[in-house]
């Protein structure tokens, strides 16, 4: 009891002592800000294509996919047929595959996408007897679409392979 | 002859005693002293039950008194026979002793219903601080402890069990701390406070 | 005899602790009401429009219109809180803007809740002239934070993506802009595809893929000095770069396997390990708030679902996350763990779409058709995305409270926003 009381006592003096202090916040600051620099690249595009100089024959077609799909189809298997065919005969040639994907889905899956689809045609000239050191495999997602529209006409150009 | 005088009166007292002291044994007084508490105990816990209905003080409080009324229930049934025994002269000393206790009683309840009242209050200014947010899972709930102080203030918030969102413990934690003081506070006795309102417990369940 | 009584049943209350219980709230904003700011300085109106749009942005505020002002008190004590009861207001913000000796501005404010008829914030601002707007985000984080205890936003900072033709050239520009899309400044300016912004955890460097090389390949760029870096400088493609919230490794999409694989890069030792060892393909990783866990997509079930592995754990198999729906990609956790957020394809829809982790369906939180690239704001609350259709791209934004926003159209077709940290 004589225990209670004394809390008691002390309690109700802090508790005054809270009363009579505000409690309302209060603070101070001063706007901080980074300076940001600004950097310009560019790529000659053209130069990144391979000079059609060393190739004795161009070797150009493409190839289609279905939406989110990476197989190849008997069409594109027989376009791609006469490539093969093309690069045996003649084996200084170097292609270039680059993968592509129609816009819909996120950038990053499509980009995983198109390449995909450059490996697919990859594949299958490495089975035709093609060196893998003759091709070069990239993927630009959704970045470099054949043609705008979003519609499922435009979106079908756009699902492919071109090889250069 | 005087002596056997003295030998009547000894064995006179000791017959008293030994009779007294049988007597007592057997019940004979016990029972008497047994029943005034009896009465007492039995209508003080009626007026408790009733009282004690408002869902917002903690169901233990009931349970307690409960339990006492089913022991006299079994007491007095044991005892029926015992009660018609003692005189008139005790029966209206036991009626007087009762009505003073049923006085107290009736003090007691109404600091219950103040408990609840005051409940209800601070229930609602919790409530009418509290910005629910929107889009979280259903059956949300968390427990907050605060301590307050003898003004009504409250010193110290703890959540004690998250809910496991974090925009609902802090919608929560923000009422509680917009709500701030409880103003009825000063109409608190020393004792209530301490025993019910310095330490409160509150538990945020929008899904009931 | 009495006193021991009563003393004896209050024993029986004292067992159980007052236990209340709290089963309403209200489901409206704070209703708040900004009094025009007192001034010497000329824009002062301009700050209490920022301010305004950026209480309103986050979703958790009703501003009261000027119009319905009833009285316009200079001081506190000027505040009669039963004429702003009628209105329903539930705080009140006073504040002053001063010129200090043309080297900085001042700005005080001070907040009054109404139902408490009390002050319950006094703070005070140190600007820089001619940053009003930085100025005037700080005020409303102030505000944010003593109305809702949680940290406010409008000084943070957002990255994206803008692709514009400018002359004939088809230009790309990483931006950075204020979190309400104004000052933006230019990070870099290229002629080829810029995608997958990422800030760092302190919020001084961005990571990106760039194909200025002629294939896609990751650089890391010091925003204050424009310092950049290839990261892993080779023949083979790498993408996706995500950092982990310590700061020290940069998880990454790698193509050299034939397929999209997730590896760990030690940014010190440039010590590369490999994550997903799947044919399918992984990619679009995401670090958990306490580096624990890694959120990312993979078709190895058929189609792109949300899977987690546990860094913690060795040798663990990835959980799948997502079950509904044919696509669920780009997630990344809520601030406070406790679920994701993801683009989500329903029917012939992207939408963006939250999971809690405790429960087993998705909420779908937009609804235009071609949502994508969502990203959460630190604070947990509001997610900005990009939406797309043929012409034009835009960034709009959702808050978990419901709102809505959108912000200002620029040029371009605007896309893959990022929030910054904690800036203030």
């Amino acid at each position: 009891m004589k225990k209670n009381k004394k809390l008691l006592i002390s309690y109700s003096l802090v508790g005054l002592f809270i009363a009579s202090c505000s409690s309302v916040q209060v603070t101070e600051e001063a706007v901080y800000e980074d300076s940001i620099q600004s950097i310009e690249v560019s790529s000659n595009r053209s130069s990144l294509e391979v000079p059609s100089s060393s190739r004795a024959v161009v070797a150009n077609a493409t190839v289609y996919f279905e939406f989110d799909k990476y197989n190849l189809s008997t069409r594109s298997i027989q376009a791609l047929k006469s490539i093969s065919d093309l690069m045996s005969e003649n084996p200084l040639i170097e292609i270039t595959i680059a993968g592509h994907a129609d816009e819909r889905g996120t950038r990053e899956y499509n980009l995983a996408l198109g390449q995909r689809r450059a490996e697919s045609v990859a594949d299958y000239l490495v089975l035709k007897g093609i060196s893998r050191s003759r091709l070069t495999i990239k993927s630009y997602g959704e970045e470099m679409p054949a043609v705008s529209g979003s519609n499922e006409r435009s979106w079908g150009r756009n699902r492919r392979a071109e090889i250069n | 002859m005087q002596t056997r005088f003295d030998y009547l009166q000894a064995s006179f007292f000791s017959f008293l005693i030994h009779a007294v002291l049988f007597l007592y044994l057997i019940g004979f007084f016990y029972t008497e002293k047994q029943i005034r508490p009896i009465l007492s105990k039995a209508v003080s816990v009626n007026i408790i039950v009733d009282e004690i209905i408002p869902k917002k003080i903690d169901p233990e409080v009931i349970e307690i008194p409960q339990a006492k009324k089913q022991e006299i229930v079994s007491l007095s049934t044991d005892n029926k026979l015992d009660f018609e025994q003692p005189s008139n002269q005790g029966y209206i000393n036991d009626l007087q002793s009762l009505i003073k206790q049923e006085s107290d009683i009736s003090d007691l309840s109404e600091l219950e219903k103040n408990i609840a009242n005051y409940s209800s209050q601070m229930i609602k200014l919790i409530e009418d601080a509290w910005i629910k947010p929107k889009n979280i899972q259903d059956g949300l709930k968390c427990d907050i402890k605060i301590k307050t102080n003898v003004q009504g203030r409250i010193v110290s918030i703890n959540l004690i069990k998250s809910s496991g969102n974090i925009r609902f413990d802090n919608s929560a934690l923000q009422a509680v701390k917009r709500v701030e003081t409880f103003s009825f506070f000063k109409e608190l006795n020393k004792d209530i406070y301490d025993d019910i309102f310095k330490n409160i417990s509150i538990s945020f369940n929008p899904s009931k | 005899m009495k006193k021991i009584f009563i003393f004896f049943l209050l024993p029986n209350l004292i067992f159980a602790e007052l236990l209340l219980e709290i089963t309403k709230g209200s489901e409206n904003p704070y209703r708040v009401a900004i009094i025009p700011f007192q001034s010497d300085v000329s824009s002062v109106n301009n700050i209490v429009k920022v301010i305004k749009d950026d209480l309103l942005r986050s979703g958790e505020f009703y501003i009261l219109d000027e119009s319905m002002l009833l009285s316009i008190p200079s001081s506190i004590e000027e505040i009669k809180a039963s004429e702003w009861k009628l209105l329903n207001i539930d705080f009140i913000v006073l504040g002053k803007i001063s010129d200090e000796d043309n080297s900085s501005v001042k700005a005080t404010y001070e907040i009054y809740d109404v139902s408490r008829k009390t002050k319950i914030r006094s703070s005070t601002v140190y600007g820089i002239p001619g940053r009003l707007r930085q100025l005037s985000h700080y005020v409303s984080d102030g505000i944010y934070e003593s109305i809702t205890g949680m940290r406010g936003v409008s000084t943070t900072k957002i990255l994206y993506v803008n692709e514009i033709i400018d002359n004939d050239n088809l230009n790309y520009i990483l931006y950075v802009a204020d979190a309400d899309g104004a000052n933006e400044q230019e990070l870099l300016r290229s002629n080829e595809p810029i995608i997958s912004p990422s800030w760092s955890p302190d919020s001084k460097k961005v990571a990106y893929v760039s194909f200025e090389t002629g294939m896609a390949k990751v650089f890391i760029q010091e925003i204050a000095s424009g310092k950049r870096e290839m990261v892993i400088e080779n023949d083979h493609q790498i993408s996706s770069p995500a950092w982990s919230p310590d700061g020290k490794f940069l998880s990454l999409t790698l193509f050299q396997d034939g397929n999209a694989e997730i590896y760990i890069l030690n940014l010190a030792t440039k010590n590369l390990t490999r994550l997903t060892k799947h044919y399918s393909i992984d990619t679009e990783s995401s670090w958990s708030p306490k580096g624990t866990k890694i959120l990312f997509t993979s078709g190895r079930s058929g189609s792109p679902q949300l899977y987690e592995i546990d860094l913690t754990k060795f040798n663990t198999k990835p959980s799948r996350l997502t079950f509904e729906g044919n696509y669920n990609a780009k997630g990344s956790y809520l601030s406070n763990n406790d679920g994701i957020i993801f683009v989500h394809r329903s029917t012939n829809q992207f939408q963006i779409a939250l999971k809690y982790f405790d429960e087993n369906f998705i909420r779908p939180l937009t609804e235009s058709k071609l949502d994508e690239s969502p990203s959460v704001s630190p604070n947990g609350n509001v997610i900005i995305y990009a939406i797309t259709d043929n012409k034009s791209g835009m960034i709009a934004g959702v808050t978990l409270s419901g709102a809505t926003f959108v912000l200002p159209a620029t040029n371009g077709k605007v896309r893959e926003p990022a929030w910054s940290g904690f800036l203030r």
